[in-house]
């Protein structure tokens, strides 16, 4: 395979990974969100990955995509709290059923697959390179 | 004493007059075609710069077309030497 198709198949997997982040952050950021545009508190999202092939043909090298986005529909904690203007009679507010531990570790998990591709990439560069160099 | 004429035992052949044919190849052999290639591969990074510039491209994308026509140019410039080396080799042969 070419340097480039090693390049294609790292760069889906980079782009697939920074998407994955995106969602951790945004998971991250709505922590607290009581609220959000669909009504009911925020929930949590999650990228789910699917193999595609790049390119046409039979020996077409397969890289990685984010095939959807899901919604986690594990309910989250009620708290009492009478003053949030979210509070139904009772006075109970519902959380967002986000874990920040389980973010964290999702961030690290997508962080070190970030950096094995790039490491791909970097070998496939040296490689190149040094290829190249025979012909000094 | 007496000397004979020495007779040519058959005629020279006619010589055809030399007519230039016109070069089925470019002089660089070709080189151009790839050059012309390389310089699409070298716009392709220029455009994919601007696009993330832009917020079109990706940083990915736009870092590995640029790293693409680094080793694409970096191939270019070694063929050049090459052949280079080679015209320099043949010139400085002794006739």
């Amino acid at each position: 395979m070419s340097v480039e198709g090693i390049f294609a198949v790292a760069n889906s997997a980079l782009t697939a990974q920074s998407q994955r982040m995106t969602l951790i952050a945004q998971n991250l950021a709505n922590v607290d969100s009581v609220n959000s545009p669909e009504g009911g508190p925020y929930q949590r999202q999650i990228a789910v990955f699917e193999a595609q092939q790049l390119g046409a043909g039979a020996g077409a090298a397969v890289g990685v995509k984010v095939a959807q986005v899901v919604k986690d529909n594990a309910p989250g904690a009620e708290i009492f709290d009478p003053s949030n203007p979210f509070a139904d009679e009772q006075g109970l507010v519902k959380e967002p059923n986000v874990n920040p531990v389980f973010e964290m570790v999702d961030l690290m998990q997508a962080s070190r697959s970030y950096q094995a591709n790039l490491s791909v990439i970097q070998s496939a560069n040296t490689s190149a390179m040094k290829t190249l160099d025979l012909l000094k | 004493m007496s000397m004979n004429i020495i007779t040519p035992l058959q005629g020279l052949p006619s010589l055809a007059p030399i007519t230039p044919q016109p070069a089925t190849t470019s002089p660089a052999g070709g080189f151009e075609q790839v050059l012309e290639q390389v310089s699409t591969v070298l716009e392709n990074a220029d455009q994919m710069a601007a696009g993330y510039a832009q917020g079109k491209v990706g940083l990915t994308d736009a870092v590995l077309a640029s790293q693409t026509a680094d080793t694409t140019f970096s191939l270019a410039m070694a063929i050049r030497n090459k052949a280079l080396a080679a015209y320099q080799e043949i010139m400085s042969l002794s006739v």
